[in-house]
């Protein structure tokens, strides 16, 4: 399978009284977003399934991604915390986006590329940020084909 | 004066808020998770898909598939309560009551499994964030959910032999409804229209069941097998007329 691993983009700092889930994208963050969106585009991504978390900054980075989904967008509390067998068991499409929070962005990077979660630190995500990889959602299996940043995948998308 | 009326009288935006029925959405999953209460199935139903059509108007393309999955749920059980409370009065077909009871049990049961998954207390998590949408914003998708209603009428009349296209258009119809309740405008037309097409569809349900419990296969559409009683053709012509009736006040579009 082919599976995108997304940061979401750039959000709002917290405001007092403000819960932590309900902190929107910037307008700058949803536009350097829409950028890396364009940039995906160019690189033909074509979603069978978008999985986010529920945390507002999650829910508007996914819906800007809907360009890429021909299948589904699902909601799910998996993405809003650590990495588990139950995340995997999800990854139930041949083409996947998942967007999420770090540290565990990278945690499940480094789970499905080495098998070790405590590598995290070694695959370190920009807001905005996009792993891929391929082959089969396993633990330790899947091969990291690239890790782009945000500005990587604007400059992917400009037009000449 | 509604608010699509008033738009170009503003002063300033005006918008509409979900908080009301995303309450009242949080409140009949606990209810239907605590309970067999077949108006919080009801009531969850109608909830999940004014938010759809919310989210439509806000221009947000998440979380409405996760509306409708939940959404599907609950109108799998409800179908079956209104066709039991139909046919439980009628003690010559006990048979066939109880084929309709043991699919609710089926249904209830995948409900319940529904109501616990984790996606669906996401949904409700997420759906706490949701923007307030402006009406000005609002008018493109208000105008696009016409828009369905125009064509899915016009495909019915071309082919009102169809009963998948009645379904279509009452679908597009309940949307298009839900979206003028949200701006405040007047819905009496579509809710006669909606009348027509529900007791048509009922009908279409019941018989589709009946066949069901003859033996036809499950998938079985409406198209079934056997020609369609004439209390279906009564009551598609019905629909049929009050649909060339209110077309012209349905798909009037405020200025």
């Amino acid at each position: 399978m082919k599976l995108l691993i997304v940061r979401h983009a750039i959000a709002a700092d917290p405001v007092e009284g403000q819960r932590d889930s309900a902190r929107p994208l910037t307008s700058a963050g949803k536009r350097k977003f829409e950028g890396v969106v364009r940039g995906l585009k160019r690189l033909d991504v074509k979603l069978d399934l978008l999985l986010h978390s529920p945390l507002l900054r999650a829910v508007e980075t996914a819906d800007l991604m809907n360009a890429l989904v021909e299948g589904e967008a699902r909601v799910t509390s998996l993405l809003a915390r650590a990495p588990t067998k139950a995340l995997i068991e999800a990854l139930d499409e041949p083409r996947v986006a998942l967007v999420g929070h770090e540290p565990y962005v990278s945690e499940l990077v480094a789970w499905l590329v080495t098998g070790e979660r405590q590598l995290a630190r070694a695959f370190p995500f920009r807001k905005g940020g996009v792993a891929f990889l391929e082959g089969e959602p396993v633990p330790g299996q899947m091969f990291l084909a690239s890790m782009l940043t945000p500005a990587q995948l604007r400059a992917i998308g400009k037009k000449k | 004066m509604s608010r699509m009326d008033s738009i170009s009288a503003a002063a300033g935006p005006q918008t509409v808020e979900c908080a009301a029925v995303r309450a009242a959405l949080r409140a009949h999953v606990e209810r239907a998770r605590s309970a067999e209460d077949p108006t919080a199935v009801h009531g969850l139903r109608v909830t999940c898909a004014r938010l759809e059509v919310f989210l439509r108007l806000a221009r947000w393309s998440v979380l409405r598939g996760d509306l409708r999955w939940l959404r599907r749920a609950a109108s799998s059980v409800r179908d079956l309560d209104v066709l039991l409370e139909g046919e439980s009065a009628a003690p010559a077909r006990t048979e066939f009551v109880d084929t309709l009871q043991r699919a609710r049990e089926s249904a209830r049961a995948e409900f319940r499994s529904t109501l616990e998954h984790e996606r669906c207390q996401a949904l409700l998590e997420a759906l706490e964030n949701t923007p307030q949408v402006s009406v000005r914003a609002a008018r493109p998708p208000f105008e696009r959910l016409v828009e369905r209603v125009r064509e899915r009428g016009e495909q019915l009349t071309h082919a009102p032999q169809e009963f998948e296209r009645f379904h279509a258009l009452r679908r597009a119809l309940r949307r298009l409804r839900y979206a003028r309740e949200w701006l405040e405008l007047d819905c009496a037309a579509i809710r006669a229209l909606q009348d027509e097409l529900g007791a048509l569809n009922d009908a279409l349900v019941l018989e589709a069941w009946v066949e069901r419990a003859r033996g036809a296969p499950p998938d079985a559409s409406h198209a079934a097998a056997s020609p369609p009683s004439d209390r279906v053709q009564s009551l598609s012509a019905a629909a049929l007329r009050a649909w060339r009736h209110a077309r012209r006040e349905i798909l009037e579009i405020p200025a």
